[in-house]
């Protein structure tokens, strides 16, 4: 049996702007096993960081939490004081960004900020049998071989600027994996990264993935980065999950007309293609279409689409939303 | 052939740009941004460049529409000397070759409609005359967009049609060649592939002349007759697209297409990592430029430039691997 680590039900989040309010999730529905990659794909402004970002309850000031749960080892996230979460996050729950420098403080060298972070979480590693946190050294030497770090003595003493992008994102993998969490969400990790170094450092990532069996939200727009690094995928579109299952069967034969739209939009390097754009662009999510968020650029969109929102339907072991499947 | 209505060329091209230190800001070195870069371009095709970031893709591209001198080398645009015009013949060039830069937002001035920044350069190169308004609408319809796009500011567009804005910018100076730097880079896929789509029937209707450059390899293969892959500022192999796709022969180029994920989750890669990262190029290339991260590496590859080595029509290399065969 799968182990369920992390459900989300029914999350909505709302941005209180000057515009309006953005409706940024609209019902996001999502779980997670243990040990499994789950790939988050859709286009900018689908919801891919805010999902990760409720998940990590690091939403910014103007959003709100307006409906949902969010179970993790069946406790809701959304339930827990602030200070029973620092307790997870960190320990339990880590976060890899796209870029480094909003995480490493350019002032202290990597080791400052690596003891610090292990510090900050010494409560809740009181009673921990994997990790001994008197071992500081230890950890972090250990966390930075995890990641095929070269000379780690001399990395330690380094400052993050004097890291390239691919050793600086090596460095996250290292912290992140360092006190051996059940869930990391990595949102866009390699996409500021060349592709011969991308490869690396997402090799790196699976290895670390299976070592300590963890669970990992990867939230990138790269289907090529999903195809080659999770086992299950979810597409976004305005605020919801459109489509959900195994990256084997949504690749193949995908279903809901955005994914379709999305597979035939991309130009690829292994073979010989003719794309077909997706016409149209993103709605606006201050007052987003009526029915089906993606009846202006549907194909097959017909009169239902206009007025009803689609419910979840299930084909076998998939989730799509659309009325072609209800 | 090689010689057949090319439109561009370009030979041996070095930019070195110092850098200054000290407390005089005396120059202590230079980035050795392009070593050389060699390659020519016919009427009315694409040639894509290629290479990871810092390869030197923008400096070819910025040299190529003079905002920027070559340190070495020389530029021919319909076999004439370009490399060092200026006065009303610079002028003349700097209409027919254009660029389009990745982030349509820095092309534009935000501060503008879109109608005002394409009257405005008609009207520095002194073109339409009285018909300016007219030809801006039919430049609309040329990428795809609408008379009402001309009120709207740039941040009033989205990423794709912003793009077509630029593009239409530039066609609006009746250029002949383009420089397309990262067109598609800040684009969603979906949009992604309106814009190159609109790229290549553009070129078919008027015969524009492109220079792709890019990092991304499926965009390569989608619009480009040919390509010139970059390393370290120097060209390291040049191909017929189709051809490079199939036998690339330089362990860089094989290195670069075995790292593209594909999405296609059936796909299953021999994998072909290579370690390292590209260094700073602070320090002028000695050898083979990819030697430090090469799994092939020989000792001459460390010391003595790889010879240029023609290894079928128009597909050339440059590697001692190949050099021995
Ligand atoms: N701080 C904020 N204030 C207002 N709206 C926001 C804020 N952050 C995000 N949003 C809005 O929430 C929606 C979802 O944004 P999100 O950052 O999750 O997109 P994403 O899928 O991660 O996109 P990308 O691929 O560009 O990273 C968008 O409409 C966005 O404009
Ligand atoms: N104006 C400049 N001054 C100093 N260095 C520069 C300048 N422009 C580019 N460079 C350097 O030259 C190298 C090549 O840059 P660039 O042509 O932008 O590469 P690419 O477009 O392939 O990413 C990089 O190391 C870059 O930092
Ligand atoms: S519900 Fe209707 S509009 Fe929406 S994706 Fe399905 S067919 Fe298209
Ligand atoms: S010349 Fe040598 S180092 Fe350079 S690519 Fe060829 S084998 Fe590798
Ligand atoms: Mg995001
Ligand atoms: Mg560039």
């Amino acid at each position: 049996m799968d182990e369920k680590i992390l459900e989300v039900k029914n999350l909505r989040v709302n941005f209180y702007t000057y515009r309006g309010v953005v409706k940024a999730l609209n019902g996001v529905n999502l779980d997670l096993n243990k040990g499994e990659i789950l790939g988050l794909a859709g286009e900018t402004g689908s919801g891919k960081s805010v999902t990760g970002l409720s998940i990590l309850r690091l939403l910014p000031q103007n959003a709100r939490v307006v409906e949902g749960e969010i179970f993790f080892k069946g406790r809701d996230l959304l339930k827990i004081s602030e200070k029973e979460y620092n307790l997870i996050r960190g320990k339990e729950i880590n976060a890899i960004f796209q870029d480094p420098h909003t995480y490493l403080n350019p002032v202290f060298t990597i080791k400052e900020q690596f003891k610090d972070i292990l510090l900050s979480k010494k409560d809740s590693l009181k009673n921990s049998s994997k990790i001994d946190i008197k071992k500081l050294d230890e950890i972090m030497v250990s966390a930075l071989k995890d990641v095929k770090m070269p000379a780690v003595d001399r990395v330690l003493r380094m400052y993050p600027h004097e890291l390239s992008g691919g050793m600086k994102q090596r460095v996250m993998l290292a912290i992140a994996f360092s006190l051996q969490p059940s869930l990391i969400i990595a949102d866009e990790p390699t996409t500021a990264l060349d592709v011969t170094i991308q490869a690396q450092v997402l090799e790196i990532m699976k290895e670390l993935q299976r070592k300590y069996n963890t669970s990992v939200i990867l939230i990138t727009h790269d289907l090529g980065v999903i195809a080659e690094t999770c086992q299950k995928v979810a597409i976004m579109y305005a605020g919801r999950i459109v489509e959900y299952g195994r990256v084997s069967e949504v690749f193949r034969n995908p279903l809901h007309p955005y994914t379709k739209g999305l597979m035939e939009a991309l130009p690829r390097a292994d073979i010989d293609v003719k794309v077909k754009s997706i016409p149209g662009t993103v709605p606006d999510l201050v007052s987003p279409p009526s029915g089906c968020t993606f009846h202006p650029r549907c194909p097959y969109a017909m009169e239902i689409c206009k007025r009803q929102s689609p419910r979840p339907s299930y084909v076998k072991e998939r989730m799509v939303e659309c009325h072609l499947y209800s | 052939m090689e010689h057949d209505d090319i439109l561009v060329k370009v030979e041996n091209l070095k930019k070195y740009f110092p850098i200054y230190g000290g407390i005089l800001q005396r120059v202590v070195g230079y980035i050795y941004a392009v070593e050389d870069a060699s390659f020519y371009i016919r009427k009315g095709e694409t040639l894509g460049l290629v290479g990871e970031s810092g390869s030197g893709k923008t400096t070819v591209g910025r040299i190529l529409v003079k905002l920027e001198e070559p340190t070495g080398g020389k530029i021919f645009y319909n076999s004439s000397d370009i490399t060092n015009i200026k006065g009303s013949e610079l002028k003349k060039y700097r209409r027919k070759a254009q660029i389009i830069f990745q982030d349509p937002y820095a092309s534009l001035n935000p501060r503008m409609t879109i109608k005002d920044s394409i009257i405005e350069v008609m009207k520095v190169h002194r073109l339409h005359k009285g018909e300016e308004y007219n030809n801006a609408l039919k430049l609309m319809e040329k990428v795809g967009l609408s008379e009402e796009h001309l009120y709207r500011f740039p941040h009033e567009l989205s990423g794709g049609q912003r793009q077509r804005a630029v593009i239409a910018r530039a066609l609006a100076v009746e250029p002949e060649f383009l420089i397309l730097d990262e067109p598609t880079a800040s684009l969603d896929v979906s949009v992604q592939a309106q814009v190159l789509d609109l790229l290549k029937e553009l070129q078919e209707k008027y015969n524009y002349t492109y220079l792709l450059i890019t990092h991304n390899l499926a965009v390569v293969r989608y619009i480009s007759e040919r390509t010139v892959i970059m390393y370290r500022g120097m060209w390291v192999e040049t191909s017929p697209t189709k051809e490079l796709f199939n036998k690339a022969e330089h362990p860089y180029t094989q290195a670069l297409l075995k790292s593209v994920p594909i999405p296609d989750p059936e796909v299953k890669k021999d994998k072909f990592l290579i370690s390292g990262e590209p260094p700073n190029p602070t320090t002028p290339v000695k050898g083979c430029p990819f030697a430090d991260r090469c799994p092939y590496v020989m000792d001459i590859c460390k010391n003595e430039m790889p010879p240029v080595e023609s290894i079928g029509d128009e597909h050339k290399v440059r590697c001692w691997l190949v050099n021995k065969k």
